[in-house]
């Protein structure tokens, strides 16, 4: 009874230790990249964070939301210290494009009211520039977001094994 | 003797079941990355080093799209050279980019062609629908204003179409290319 125990022991042992190694070449050895690897795809002007070769989507950037990058490239060190960049960049740029556009909006609307006076027409020009200013500013901000984006994906793909 | 054979075949059958549902649930796809989540747990709270075994050809080679202006910029390595720019009418060869690949160059040709007929579909769209507005403007309407600016506007919604699927090719190109840079090492 006891050598059909041990038996029995050594070839359940045997057998998961088997499997198990299998598994892991298989899953992180060989296709980790296939499985986890990111990207960035298009879709009527917004962008598709899309994982793996199935291109499982997992976040829509654009029209002033974000997914979670930094969760979603973890644990790259420097793909989460771009995507932090990423966030900044993206959050600020929206806020300046809103802003800057109320105010173009607005300093241009003021500017083209019949029979308005120089006390107005100054500070609506005023207006009008700053918002055009802040435009400009917002998009030199997700322009230099969406490069961190891309190199946070570069790096996350970079750190997943082979 | 026969004893351990039984007892060797109970321990078969045991592991086979035990292991079988992991083994389908592999095929499906669906486990790989929370085993791979597992696997990075530590390295998420800081304990393993962001360094990877094989990344020396991947941090010259790997390329990645930037943007720049509007533009798109392919940039090789980590801190490399721009090898190609993709803008609405001038683009790299991707395909020369990213040869050595097959499914890189296989999505590159894909990129090539839907980029070119979106952008002809584009700029013919934006001219015809100009014109038209051009001609409502005018007050020189007739019944093919109407036309020109509805076909002008299709086509650029057509051609907007395209070039999203060329951008969405461009970057499937770079991720096989990458893909392909890792596991050759």
């Amino acid at each position: 009874m006891l050598r059909v125990l041990l038996a029995g022991f050594m070839a359940t042992w045997f057998l998961s230790g088997g499997v198990d190694t299998m598994e892991a070449q298989a899953q992180a050895g060989q296709t980790e990249y296939d499985a986890r690897a990111l990207r960035l795809e298009s879709s009527w002007g917004f962008g598709k964070l899309v994982r793996g070769r199935e291109g499982t989507v997992i976040g829509k950037v654009g029209g002033f939301r974000a997914p979670d990058l930094a969760t979603a490239v973890s644990p790259s060190r420097e793909a989460i210290s771009e995507a932090k960049e990423f966030k900044q960049r993206y959050d600020r740029g929206n806020l300046a494009l809103v802003g800057g556009a109320l105010a173009m909006s607005v300093g241009i609307g003021l500017a083209r009211l019949d029979g308005v006076d120089a006390n107005v027409l100054v500070p609506a020009y005023v207006l009008a520039a700053s918002g055009t200013a802040l435009v400009t500013y917002a998009a030199v901000q997700l322009n230099r977001g969406y490069s961190a984006l891309a190199r946070s994906i570069w790096w996350h793909n970079r750190d997943l094994r082979k | 003797m026969s004893r351990i054979v039984i007892g060797l075949s109970l321990a078969c059958a045991f592991c086979t079941l035990s292991a079988s549902p992991s083994l389908s649930q592999s095929q499906k796809g669906e486990p790989a990355p929370a085993k791979s989540a597992q696997v990075s747990t530590p390295s998420a709270a800081g304990i393993a080093p962001s360094v990877a075994p094989d990344g020396d050809a991947y941090d010259s080679r790997a390329l990645r799209i930037e943007s720049h202006w509007g533009r798109m910029t392919i940039v090789r390595g980590a801190d490399g050279p721009v090898v190609g720019t993709a803008g609405v009418f001038r683009t790299a060869d991707v395909a020369q980019i990213v040869a050595g690949s097959p499914r890189a160059e296989e999505e590159a040709r894909l990129f090539k062609a839907s980029h070119r007929s979106g952008a002809v579909a584009s700029a013919l769209g934006a001219l015809t629908f100009g014109v038209g507005l051009i001609a409502t403007t005018n007050t020189s309407n007739n019944a093919a204003t109407p036309i020109l600016m509805i076909g002008g506007l299709g086509s650029i919604l057509w051609g907007a179409r395209r070039l999203d699927s060329a951008y969405s090719s461009l970057s499937r190109a770079v991720w096989w290319y990458n893909r392909d840079l890792k596991s050759r090492d």
